[in-house]
């Protein structure tokens, strides 16, 4: 694992795919934040003051930590919150799967019709989790990490 | 190293908040901040029904009043008949002269007039109202139309007998067929118990001009639990 996420080459494709799909992911969400507020509210897990800051802060939150990937500036700020925010996508996503909520994920659209196979989304989302947090893990400044953590 | 992350990640929040507040106040499709509740209310549902049940009473009263009144009827028929023609008659006439009249009113009327009558015909939007099983089962009874908004797969598997499929997730691709339908009958709206789509289907009917919209939320489960007519 280590000799994978070492490559430099490997980490810079890896990294600008996360950018990529976050930036993408944000776009019709920043257009739409009426109907972001909807998908948002479906889920059931927030009180209703909470789902239109929401709607209207997390997609300029992934835009940003999307384009800081791409662009490679605060690299490793980036990866944490992008960590962190595929924490909580799949522990929503989970939590409307086991409830057998009928909702659409938001995850990309805010169309009605994007798909609602919710088990997809959450495999999608692990998928990116791993991604993100092995960069983190194996960044260049690792001792630095470490430290941070231990200090904590 | 390690302010410098926490730098880092209190720009990234800072610039969220800040591009995120400057955006949503300029947006034209922009959200307040704080979001409103939408409450479930079943007031209306119990009136509703009682209302039904009264006219359900008063409709066999009629019927049993016309049967009593049915051979009385029959003598003055004869008499009414003749007074009728003579009616007939006079309407005729007065018919002939407020057509002369119409005719003379449109030609004097102004375009600006017409222009602003038109304007005032827009399409009120008439909340769609929360209602209960026992009237979901009531209007069922009446031969009203239940429009099942969850998916093609889900119906399929089971539906309220009769019930129309407008999946709410391809309401795009269903605008033309919703247009067409009759705005001013009842539709009663469902999906399962453990979802929204029914909701957000009513609101999006009410909004095109829909005026009798009911969501039932017990929805398919609890219609099924009480063992009513299922497809």
């Amino acid at each position: 694992m280590r000799a994978i996420f070492t490559n430099k080459y490997f980490c810079t494709v890896v990294r600008i795919f996360l950018g990529a799909v976050f930036v993408y992911a944000s776009m019709d969400k920043i257009s739409n934040p009426g109907a972001f507020a909807g998908i948002i509210k479906n889920y059931h897990i927030l009180p209703f003051q909470l789902v239109n800051l929401l709607a209207i802060f997390l997609p300029w939150l992934e835009f940003y930590t999307g384009l800081f990937l791409i662009i490679q500036k605060w690299v490793r700020a980036s990866l944490l919150i992008y960590s962190g925010l595929m924490v909580i996508f799949v522990v929503a996503l989970s939590q409307a799967l086991i409830r057998g909520l009928d909702i659409s994920c938001g995850c990309f659209s805010v169309q009605s019709a994007e798909s609602s196979r919710i088990w997809l989304r959450i495999a999608e989302d692990i998928l990116l989790l791993f991604l993100s947090i092995n960069l983190f893990r194996f960044s260049d400044d690792l001792k630095n990490v470490k430290n941070i953590i231990q200090n904590i | 190293m390690k302010n410098g992350l926490w730098v880092q990640l209190s720009f990234i929040l800072f610039l969220t908040l800040i591009t995120g507040i400057i955006f949503n106040l300029s947006n034209t499709n922009r959200i307040p901040f704080i979001g409103e509740e939408r409450k479930t209310d079943f007031s209306s549902s119990d009136s509703l029904l009682e209302v039904l049940r009264i006219q359900d009473s008063l409709q066999k009263i009629a019927d049993s009043l016309s049967k009593i009144s049915q051979h009385r009827l029959d003598s003055v028929k004869q008499a009414q008949e003749t007074r009728i023609k003579d009616s007939l008659e006079a309407i005729r006439k007065a018919d002939s002269v407020r057509k002369v009249q119409d005719l003379l009113i449109q030609s004097t009327q102004k375009p600006e007039d017409t222009v602003r009558a038109d304007n005032t015909v827009k399409q009120e939007f008439v909340k769609p109202v929360d209602i209960r099983l026992n009237f979901a089962k009531a209007l069922f009874d009446k031969g009203y139309t239940f429009i099942d908004s969850r998916d093609v797969v889900d119906y399929n598997a089971g539906h309220i007998k009769g019930a129309l499929n407008i999946p709410y997730k391809e309401i795009s691709s269903y605008k033309s067929r919703l247009e067409s339908m009759d705005k001013n009958i009842v539709y009663v709206i469902y999906c399962s118990k453990a979802c929204d789509v029914s909701i957000d289907m009513a609101y999006y009917m009410a909004k095109m001009g829909f005026k009798k919209v009911y969501i039932f939320h017990g929805g398919w489960d609890e219609w099924m639990e009480a063992g009513y007519p299922s497809d």
